[in-house]
């Protein structure tokens, strides 16, 4: 199958690819958010999606197209900023993965920047379907292999952008970035007040105006950024199979049989 | 969102920050925000067949209004197709829930006009009271809009026989996406082999028609050409993508009235 879009494909190619064992799908989310002089308002949507194709084209799965307006941090004040109240996307986050595990998916797959959403909501759907769903947090999917190669976040941003095909937008980022550097800016400071409180835990913001949470400062290598996600997806797939077993080991096992210790125990009652 | 078919298009995720800042100082206010399905369009359409049609017109709106094109919400209610695989919706109010946290957002965002555009007949419904709806809950005036939006040219078009396949085509199109209809042409070719060209769908069970008589009652589409069935005059994009553009022209027409419309409800509420 050439195509891993959902929308792409007709029931039937759909319904073809289960009865042959596909069981892999995932579920992108990204946002529409002010993060840098040089970055398109939707890069993590961008990222997100970048992502989510990898995956699907590595592990023979289908990726939905992703929900692309979602709760936002400081730049919820900066024009253009979508910050969308966090419980109703929650709530269709969830629905979304009911959805797709009744239509015939066992492997689901969440694939978002936001905490909430990657944590609670696999874990409020094993405990409802008592199938595991695996929420993937982008931040530390490509953490490491971004590490690695010494770039920034807005380098693999732009990388997806490659990725995706779309030359000319990456064009344009990049122009920007150079122009940003050329007249010497630099992003507005965060207030001093905020930036002592964080020392202690965590406090809402607003950004002011001219902050910028990734300014084009360092080096901006859109390959390394496609590399970084290639990895990084790469990384995932063998724990699909993993996933895969851990279903079946669930199915299984039957019921959670917490107080008779059988998620800890395999079939010959060894700790797992 | 591809480079495609967004030239000379705003599309808000591909903007730049100054590029959305210097549309707001220039006085631009339109948000124009697509929605989507995910469901079975027969045996030879594409699941995303709703989305891309809306998608198309909302890019042309955006064209011709110098609008900003927000990124479709790609789900939403599913309807009568659940059986076909691949089809991935939520319940209407939890739909309807994230819809009304998203104009909030659009507002908040510094957009005044909100239009939003739907092709979804599953949707058809929640999307008709959705604008007093949320009216009442956010003070917000906001406005839906489904199908040909009273064009009359484009409903002179669909009744000559432009239906959704060659909507769904020409949608793709005018998105850039001439690859994809080749495919589903191909689609379409296999499926008449199979199913015949034009097929008379079934009457519905005896059953089914009697208890209709008493009003709505839940169903599934029992045949896989019920929804759409394959017609081999529906495989050329271009009276398609002509459909949509005159959709389009006909919308943007009407724009204007749109911030007065505004303006005096939200000053009333």
């Amino acid at each position: 199958m050439h195509r891993r879009l959902i929308t792409e494909l007709p029931s039937r190619v759909i319904n073809k690819w289960q009865v042959q064992g596909g069981d892999v799908c995932i579920l992108p989310v990204g946002s529409v958010e002010v993060l840098g002089p040089h970055l398109p308002m939707g890069a993590r949507t961008f990222v997100a999606e970048a992502f989510a194709k990898l995956l699907a084209e590595a592990g023979d799965g289908l990726y939905l197209p992703p929900v692309p307006l979602s709760p936002v941090a400081g730049a919820a004040g900066l024009p253009g900023t979508v910050d969308v109240s966090e419980p109703p996307v929650n709530r269709l986050l969830r629905a979304l993965l009911d959805d797709m595990l009744k239509t015939g998916f066992r492997r689901i797959l969440l694939v978002t920047y936001l905490d909430y959403a990657r944590y609670y909501l696999p874990v409020e759907f094993y405990e409802d379907h008592e199938v595991a769903a695996a929420g993937i947090h982008l931040n530390e999917a490509l953490w490491r292999p971004t590490e690695k190669r010494g770039i920034g976040n807005d380098s693999v941003m732009l990388g997806a952008l490659k990725l995706l095909g779309r030359d000319e937008l990456l064009a344009k980022c990049l122009d920007a970035a150079e122009r940003w550097k050329a007249e010497g800016k630099s992003a507005a400071p965060l207030p001093e007040a905020y930036q002592e409180v964080i020392k202690i835990g965590v406090a809402g913001v607003r950004f002011p105006k001219g902050y910028y949470p990734m300014p084009p400062t360092g080096v901006i290598d859109p390959d390394a950024g496609a590399e970084v996600l290639r990895e990084a997806a790469a990384e995932k797939v063998p724990a699909l199979e993993d996933l895969r077993a851990y279903n079946e080991y669930l199915a299984r096992r039957g019921s959670r049989g917490f107080l008779r210790g059988g998620w800890f125990r395999d079939e010959e009652g060894g700790a797992r | 969102m591809t480079d495609r078919g967004t030239a000379g298009v705003r599309a808000l995720g591909d903007m730049l920050p100054r590029e959305i800042e210097a549309y707001f100082d220039e006085g631009g206010d339109l948000a124009i925000l697509p929605i989507g399905s995910i469901e079975h369009h027969g045996p030879h359409l594409v699941n995303g067949c709703d989305g891309y049609i809306t998608l198309a017109k909302a890019q042309e709106v955006a064209r011709l209004s110098g609008g900003v094109l927000f990124p479709m919400i790609s789900t939403c209610w599913e309807g009568a197709t659940n059986v076909y695989s691949g089809g991935i919706g939520v319940r209407e109010n939890v739909f309807v829930d994230y819809l009304l946290a998203v104009v909030r957002a659009v507002r908040k965002a510094g957009f005044r006009r909100i239009l939003i555009i739907n092709s979804h007949g599953g949707n058809f419904y929640a999307m008709r009271v959705f604008p007093q709806h949320c009216l009442r809950e956010t003070g917000l005036a906001v406005m839906t809009v489904y199908g040909s939006a009273g064009c009359e040219e484009a409903d002179h078009a669909r009744k000559e026989g432009v239906g959704e396949a060659a909507s769904l085509l020409g949608a793709l199109h005018l998105l850039g996406q001439d690859d994809l209809v080749n495919e589903i042409v191909e689609y379409t070719r296999k499926a008449i082999e199979e199913f015949g060209d034009r097929r008379t769908v079934d009457p519905a069970p005896a059953s089914m028609q009697g208890a209709r008589r008493l009003g709505v009652v839940g169903q599934e589409y029992f045949e896989e050409y019920r929804h759409a069935q394959p017609d081999s005059r529906q495989t050329d994009p271009r009276p398609g993508a002509e459909l949509i553009r005159k959709i389009a022209r006909h919308i943007v027409k009407h724009l204007p009235a749109l911030a007065k419309h505004v303006e005096e409800t939200e000053a009333r509420d």
